[in-house]
């Protein structure tokens, strides 16, 4: 008989239970989690090696694009229209950051004193100010590409302006293209990338080419009459090359600058005899081209004044710096000193001033949940809270004075901030509104409840984008009160109430599951029906269903987007606008705008998430079944 | 147990008024007839044990004494309050009468302390420390104290229904209802229930309960009710009741039961 037998057969514990021991290393940690949920099997490996080589392709597919060959300068550029919106008065947009310092700094506030912030955010923060700084100035040292103009008959002679040194020798050449050779794929190479170009229609070049695949053009038949001008700062034409009489010779001019100021090339067509068909590139050599950010911009403007407006028959369609296509694949070197150190030095103020104000409100309440009472504290913190909404109503609506802060419209109000305002808005009037509606469709009254019901379905029967179409056209007919109400409140009262009334039906699920218990035993202890609602019914379905209740948020938030269909401009409606403009050339850059779009409203649905998350983990939402 | 032993049940006099009287209560759910004719006087300091088989209105009838339900015939009156559509007339009688009910019914989002202070500051208006006191004093007494600042979750099944019986005493009632309080627990934990249960009855306390422990009865019930069908079968003091049963169905069910 070995020991093992003998134990279970007659068996007495020691009186002193054995002692807690840690568990086993292997199952802790990275590595036991890994091998506990990745390689636990054969298929269990297969399978996560299989992910893992999915990922890491689409991975690389999308990083090799988004670096070598996107376009970011839609983005970069253009960061006062999509952060603040395209109508929004460029010399305001201080205005607009302090608003979101003010609501950054509550936040972060609120934040320190009932939550608390998980170390992988500072550290990711903390990451994005070394990047932010280091970036631009490690890609300074980088050299911008050749750059290639694309020139037809028809309308893409364009203007470029730029700033050139005194006795710099700048060399311009127009290249007839005239064999139908040179319009194979290939050649589209380095106008976008090396792909295809996405959408032909909308890009003349692309057009060109389908012409002469079709045979409409033959690029033979070249008989364009071009001539390149150079135009200083006061308008005047300063060089010109010969008109190039239809030949197929390369037109080239060579020009010395003779002092540093703005100057502008552009190709013209000979009055007379401008010919009709025909294509060439425009190629500039050796120039620094209006192609910086707008900080760099204002410098040269503080500098040397406005660049010259051209007014001359035949010349210019006038764009701006971001006509610019890049040439080829370029370099990650290339990619941080032209796509992203441009963006960070656009953005690295604000950001800073926004991580300096976050930290002191994170500070202030984290120092507050330690040195003050909870009870003054919170009462603080929600006192600034309902104080910051005037101010931010100051701030933004202006005063009307002269200099100091003029009245705006707040139609002229868009991009990330309009998204931002009208989410919060959205979120702050629709949960009570919602509450009422979910109490009021269980009333005993038949009228309330049948009138909350009547609204809730009505709500959801109909699709947003009809009911902002109302909000837009019907509600001022309606409601003489309404008639004076400018659109952007207009419409968040439309998003308020279709929020509420899903919200409505959200709560209604969590009223429902409270038992029916807790009534009664509220009811007995001869609590009145509002204190039972208030104290005992609403914290536990609210408790129950806050999962829900973000979800619905971040429905809002998300449908913030519909509003660009009836006229305003928040982020999607302006990064829309940019997108359609065929002068700026932005048409071509749908895919660098909506990935943009598409990381912006992930940032801004995370925030939101990862608040619900503490809700649900902590205090107060904890369930405590 | 020997000092409680030694203590007496509290004489009850039948000549004065009754606290809780009822008359011919009848109450139908939907069609169904759960209490038939139901007539009943409870004096000041009495306990009341109410026993019979399930489904026979027993729970209902208590309910109805706080107006969890509403009687459609007959008079209940308490404390000389006539229970009536009257808000006021409600309000006023559920501040007299404290409830335990066998599911506890706490509150899961509340300490224990919040509890049970919640409804002395929102019904009895009392200033927040006089009642933080009280909420002390009463955990004291049911054997918790140290229970105050967790959650109900957090506690085992007898705790739970002492916070509930101390949650019902703060607001001082003078009649208290128990539904079952303890057949929801395990045997461990009846008996500490029970005697918080045995002591409040020493104290003085008037108590309907709704209760299948018969030692309990035997031990501080001043009368044992026998319900079936929605009608009172038999009422008689325990002794009488467990030795002696007049009716046919009490006596199957003393049968079943014993
Ligand atoms: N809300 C209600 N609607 C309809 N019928 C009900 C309702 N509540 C109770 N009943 C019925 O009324 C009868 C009496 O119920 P009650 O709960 O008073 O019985 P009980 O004596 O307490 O039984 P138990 O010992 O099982 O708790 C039962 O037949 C029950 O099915
Ligand atoms: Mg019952």
């Amino acid at each position: 008989m070995t020991d093992e037998q003998k134990f279970f057969v007659h068996y007495t514990a020691p009186k002193e239970p054995p002692p807690s021991r840690h568990p086993p290393i292997r199952d802790s940690g990275i590595i036991g989690w890994a091998r506990v949920n990745l390689f636990s099997s054969l298929v269990d490996t297969i399978s996560t090696l299989t992910m893992l080589a999915i990922l890491g392709f689409a991975g690389y597919l999308f990083l090799d694009w988004a670096i070598f060959k996107a376009q970011w300068e839609v983005v970069f550029l253009n960061l006062r229209p999509l952060g603040s919106g395209p109508e929004f008065p460029p010399e305001e947009v201080p205005r607009i950051e302090l608003s979101i310092y003010i609501l950054f700094f509550l936040a972060m506030l609120s934040v320190g004193f009932w939550g608390r912030v998980r170390g992988f955010v500072f550290a990711i923060l903390a990451l994005i100010a070394v990047v932010t700084i280091v970036v631009p100035i490690v890609a300074d040292a980088v050299e911008e590409p050749t750059i290639h103009y694309y020139i037809d008959a028809n309308y893409n002679i364009r203007q470029v302006n730029f700033v050139a040194d005194e006795g710099e020798v700048l060399t311009f050449t127009l290249d007839p293209v005239t064999d139908k050779s040179d319009f194979d794929n290939d050649k589209l190479q380095g106008y976008y990338g090396n792909e295809k170009l996405p959408n032909p229609a909308m890009d003349a070049f692309a057009a060109a080419i389908g012409e002469v695949n079709r045979g409409a053009i033959d690029p033979a038949n070249y008989d364009l009459n071009l001539a390149i001008q150079i135009w200083d700062r006061r308008g005047q034409v300063i060089a010109q090359s010969d008109f190039s009489q239809g030949t197929s010779e390369s037109t080239v001019l060579e020009w010395e600058s003779p002092a540093e100021d703005w100057y502008t090339v552009t190709v013209v067509r000979d009055p007379n005899a401008p010919g009709e068909n025909g294509i060439a590139w425009f190629k500039i050599d050796d120039l620094e081209v209006f192609y910086s950010t707008r900080t760099e911009t204002r410098k040269r403007l503080d500098r040397f004044g406005d660049p010259p407006r051209l007014n001359c028959e035949g010349c210019a369609i006038s764009t701006n710096r971001t006509d610019l296509r890049f040439n080829g694949e370029r370099t990650l070197a290339q990619w941080f000193s032209l796509q992203l150190a441009p963006y960070l030095t656009e953005i690295r103020m604000f950001l800073f001033i926004s991580l300096a104000v976050g930290l002191v409100g994170y500070g202030f309440g984290q120092a507050g949940k330690v040195q003050l009472d909870r009870k003054l504290m919170s009462r603080i913190v929600v006192g600034l809270w309902l104080l910051s909404v005037p101010v931010q109503i100051f701030v933004i609506r202006g005063v009307g004075g002269e200099d100091f802060l003029p009245r705006l419209s707040t139609t002229d109000l868009g991009g990330i901030y309009l998204t931002i305002l009208l989410s919060i808005a959205g979120i702050l009037a629709s949960f009570p509104i919602g509450i009422l509606l979910a109490l009021g469709r269980q009333s005993d009254l038949p009228v309330v409840s049948l009138l909350c019901t009547l609204f809730i379905e009505v709500v959801r029967g109909v699709p947003l984008i009809t009911l902002l179409f109302m909000g837009r056209l019907i509600l001022p007919f309606v409601a003489d009160a309404l008639q004076n109400a400018d659109l952007v409140i207009r419409l968040s009262i439309v998003l308020t109430l279709f929020t509420a009334a899903y919200l409505a039906e959200v709560i209604r699920g969590g009223l429902q599951i409270v038992p029916k218990g807790q009534t009664e035993a509220a009811r007995a202890l001869g609590l009145s029906e509002v204190y039972i609602t208030t104290l005992i019914v609403l914290p536990q379905a609210l408790r129950a269903v806050i999962p829900a209740i973000m979800g619905q948020f971040v429905s809002l938030l998300k449908d913030t987007s519909l509003v660009a269909l009836v006229g305003l401009f928040e982020v999607t409606g302006a990064m829309r606008r940019l997108l359609s403009d065929t002068q700026t050339g932005y048409t071509l850059f749908q895919r660098e705008g909506y990935i943009y779009i598409g990381i912006v409203y992930f940032i801004l649905c995370y925030v939101l998430a990862e608040v619900s998350r503490r809700l649900e983990e902590t205090g107060a939402g904890a369930a405590r079944r | 147990m020997t000092e409680k032993a030694k203590r007496e049940k509290p004489k009850i006099d039948h000549s004065g008024q009754p606290i809780i009287s009822c008359r011919a209560v009848n109450k139908w759910f939907g069609d169904f007839h759960v209490l038939k004719d139901v007539s009943l006087d409870v004096m000041e300091g009495e306990v009341v044990v109410i026993c019979g088989p399930s489904g026979s209105g027993k729970s209902t009838f208590i309910r109805c004494i706080n107006r969890l339900e509403e009687h459609q015939e007959g008079q209940i009156s308490v404390d000389g309050i006539e229970l009536s559509n009257d808000t006021r007339n409600i309000a006023e009688i559920r501040r007299e009468v404290g409830m335990v009910f066998q599911q506890f019914n706490l509150f899961p989002h509340l300490t224990v302390m919040q509890n049970i202070t919640l409804a002395q500051r929102y019904v009895r208006h009392r200033p927040r420390k006089e009642s933080e006191e009280r909420t002390m004093e009463l955990l004291d007494r049911v054997g918790i104290p140290e229970q105050a600042n967790k959650y109900p979750g957090q506690l085992s099944g007898g705790q739970q229904q002492r916070v509930a019986i101390a949650r019902a005493l703060a607001m001082d009632p003078k009649i208290m209802l128990f539904d079952e309080p303890t057949s929801a627990l395990d045997p461990e934990m009846i008996k500490e229930v029970l005697d918080v249960m045995l002591e409040l009855a020493y104290g003085g306390m008037t108590m309907l309960c709704v209760t299948h422990e018969m030692g309990f009865a035997r031990e501080v019930a001043s009368r044992v009710v026998f319900m079936d069908g929605g009608r009172i079968v038999e009422v008689a003091e325990p002794e009488e009741f467990f030795s002696d049963p007049k009716h046919d169905r009490t006596k199957l069910f003393l049968s079943q039961i014993l």
